[in-house]
């Protein structure tokens, strides 16, 4: 039966958590993981037990810890008979700071020397290793190290930062070491002590009291603060993270409704409001960036929301950012299981952020599996309600971790092609499409003109030729400018496409001009056109085919034509494409007839 | 014995029963109040009263009756 303890009642004082713990500790129904954790220090660190305990409890861990006697970092870890290891440790924590480890280097930073510096370092460098050494050969628990915060007392004074030896380099350099160590031990990881110091400060953290009445270089309110950051290092250790994060959209990555707004009413920019939306989606890229999905499940129309990721210039994501997305009216319990299936994870790897307290509940109640993030009512503490809300952490991230959304990005244009060529394939077929393919001339030259100075979408380059300009490049530069009509069973579609080659050398030809009606598109009249023009420049000696994509505002579509046509990218931006010209390089799809035109 | 507050925090601090607390009662006559809870007892007392100890007075106040004394010497009323 599950059981836990009820926090309700807790207080933030050391009464209430001395209580809580003694219940938790006396209580072996709740239902909890038991891990033991030991702990060796060069201060009293016991004075955080009752804060590890219930903080521990709170995320499903039965902590049961053992303090080693302080200062006995040697006598705890290298003796394999020692109470530390007697306790059979799930984990080992070994907490020090600097005023401990190398009282030189926070006391007397203004006489040393650069080497004397290195010196000492490099003792503490060789005195760290040998401590995890030995704790990962007595202990197959996991190692967790408290890295340096900045010595309370200063030795420099106002003048450290411009000192030879600065202490916060000192203790950054320190801190490498630590690092370092842990790396080479395996499961042996960093508890970042400085960071938690820094985040409750470094005043609140000490009490000068505790410090001399009892070696605790902790106040109550670090007590407090270092049970909460130690037993989310615990949970981390031994709960997995979620995969994925699924989002809403309005009032959650922008200000507003954008059903609603409209994209000019939204709030999305550099100041109030729309700056607190903007910091939110900067923290999912980088969410993103270290591994964890995105996906969207929001009530919306699609069209609405395609127009703010690709028409707002304040928008720091992108479509392309998200693994998964489900922008309908269905219920977002159901959306939140098909995405679990779509990226074939857990819906327990999920995690969901939606700042409308009802959604939030419904999932609760319909997709209890999924972790829901506590979203403040107000949007300027999304972001750090995010970072605190545990559900993403990781204690190493790996280089499969930063691949990953590429991964996903580039199966989801995999899976999509795919798709796309199977029922276009099918649907073509059955259209039994019909091409015909001729040089333009006068009686064509009119309609060629119109449609080149209306196609805007379908438009590779969005070159507005006029008559002129065309015949002289067919007559003056020798090149070859094509135009193409097309039926189907449905009926002629007319004049619906244009192609012009100008050869840059004798052997290099550049597509000047590539342009579609895109009421044709994706049924092989572009494939059948662009074959035909290369099967003619072919004919001319010509060797290299260049394709050529300059972005208007409005011939997105096409950025991706020349790929898929098999051409090699010359440049980073997607502006040049190349095909060589060897034969059959460039096939028309077999599903399209095509007629050459000889008037 | 004196002042239910103080009782009350003790028995959250030691973890002790009620009737086992009297105003002679310190860390000779009761196994729980160790030095690690000494020091747990004053951080207690601080929030409960809000008040501040020093160094000094945190080591002296090892009974009931002189937390009282000391409480009652930075002005609150345990009546």
């Amino acid at each position: 039966m599950t059981q836990s303890f009820d926090f309700g009642g807790l207080e933030a004082t050391p009464g209430s958590y001395l209580a809580a713990a003694r219940q938790i500790e006396n209580d072996p129904s709740l239902d909890a993981k038991q891990i033991n954790v030991a702990v060796v220090s060069t201060y009293t660190a016991a004075v955080i037990r009752p804060y590890l305990v219930v903080e521990s409890a709170r995320r499903d861990l039965a902590v049961v810890p053992t303090f080693g006697p302080y200062g006995q970092l040697e006598q705890q870890l290298l003796d394999p008979d020692s109470v530390i290891y007697a306790s059979n440790p799930d984990v080992i924590v070994i907490a020090t700071r600097i005023e401990d480890m190398a009282e030189d280097l926070s006391g007397r930073l203004a006489t040393l020397s650069s080497s004397e510096v290195d010196e000492i370092l490099g003792e503490l460098d060789q005195r760290f290793g040998n401590l995890l050494e030995s704790a990962r050969k007595h202990s197959a628990g996991h190692i967790l190290v408290f890295n340096f915060s900045p010595p309370r007392l200063t030795s420099m004074g106002l003048a450290g930062p411009m000192s030879e030896h600065p202490a916060s380099s000192v203790v950054e350099r320190a801190n490498s070491i630590i690092a370092k160590a842990c790396k080479n031990i395996s499961s042996a990881t960093v508890f970042e002590y400085g960071r938690v110091v820094l985040e409750t400060g470094l005043d609140s953290w000490t009490d000068a009291r505790l410090e001399h009445l009892g070696r605790i270089p902790f106040s109550f309110q670090a007590q407090m603060n270092l049970g909460k950051a130690l037993s989310r290092y615990l949970s981390a250790i031994f709960f997995t993270p979620h995969k994925c994060l699924v989002v809403d959209l309005d009032n959650t990555l922008w200000g507003g409704v954008i059903g609603e707004d409209g994209l000019g009413g939204i709030a999305l920019g550099e100041d109030y409001p729309g700056n607190v939306y903007k910091e939110f989606q900067r923290q999912l890229v980088a969410l993103k960036d270290r591994g964890v999905l995105l996906a969207i499940n929001s009530k919306n129309d699609e069209p609405d929301v395609t127009e703010v990721f690709e028409r707002h210039p304040d928008m720091v994501l992108g479509l392309d950012d998200f693994a998964a997305t489900r922008i309908n009216w269905t219920d977002k319990a159901s959306n939140i299981r098909s995405i679990a299936e779509e990226l074939n994870i857990g819906v327990d790897a999920l995690a969901f952020f939606d700042d409308n307290p009802v959604e939030r509940e419904w999932i609760r109640a319909n997709a209890p599996e999924v972790a829901v993030i506590e979203v403040p009512p107000d949007p300027e503490n999304y972001a750090m309600a995010l970072q605190d809300s545990e559900v993403f952490d990781h204690l190493v991230v790996v280089a499969e971790d930063l691949e990953r959304a590429g991964v996903y990005q580039t199966e989801k244009r995999r899976t999509k092609l795919r798709a796309t060529h199977a029922s276009v394939a099918d649907f073509i077929r059955d259209l039994d499409v019909k091409v015909t393919i001729g040089a333009v001339n006068d009686e064509t030259m009119p309609r060629v003109v119109q449609l080149i100075s209306k196609t805007n979408q379908f438009n590779l380059t969005g070159r507005r030729h006029t008559a002129a300009e065309i015949e002289e490049i067919v007559s003056l530069n020798g090149g070859i400018a094509l135009w193409t009509r097309s039926t189907d069973r449905f009926g002629d579609n007319g004049l619906v496409g244009v192609a012009i080659a100008i050869p840059d050398s004798p052997t290099e030809w550049r597509i000047d001009s590539f342009l579609m009606s895109c009421r044709v598109l994706g049924r092989g009249v572009e494939s059948a056109l662009l074959s035909s023009l290369a099967q003619q420049v072919a004919d001319k000696d010509g060797k290299q085919l260049i394709g050529e994509y300059v972005i208007t505002k409005k011939n997105g579509m096409a950025r991706a034509f020349f790929e898929g046509e098999g051409f090699n990218p010359r440049d980073e931006e997607g502006h040049y494409w190349e095909h060589a010209l060897d034969g059959s390089s460039l096939p028309a799809p077999d599903f399209v007839t095509i007629n050459t035109s000889e008037t | 014995m004196g002042s239910q507050r103080i009782t009350d925090l003790m028995v959250q601090v030691f973890g002790v029963n009620a009737k086992d607390l009297s105003e002679q009662s310190s860390p000779d006559t009761i196994e729980e109040w160790d030095s690690m809870s000494h020091i747990n007892l004053i951080l207690a007392l601080e929030r409960e009263f809000q008040v501040k100890f020093t160094a000094q007075e945190s080591v002296e106040m090892l009974s009931v009756k002189l937390v009282e004394l000391t409480l009652s010497e930075k002005g609150v009323d345990l009546a």
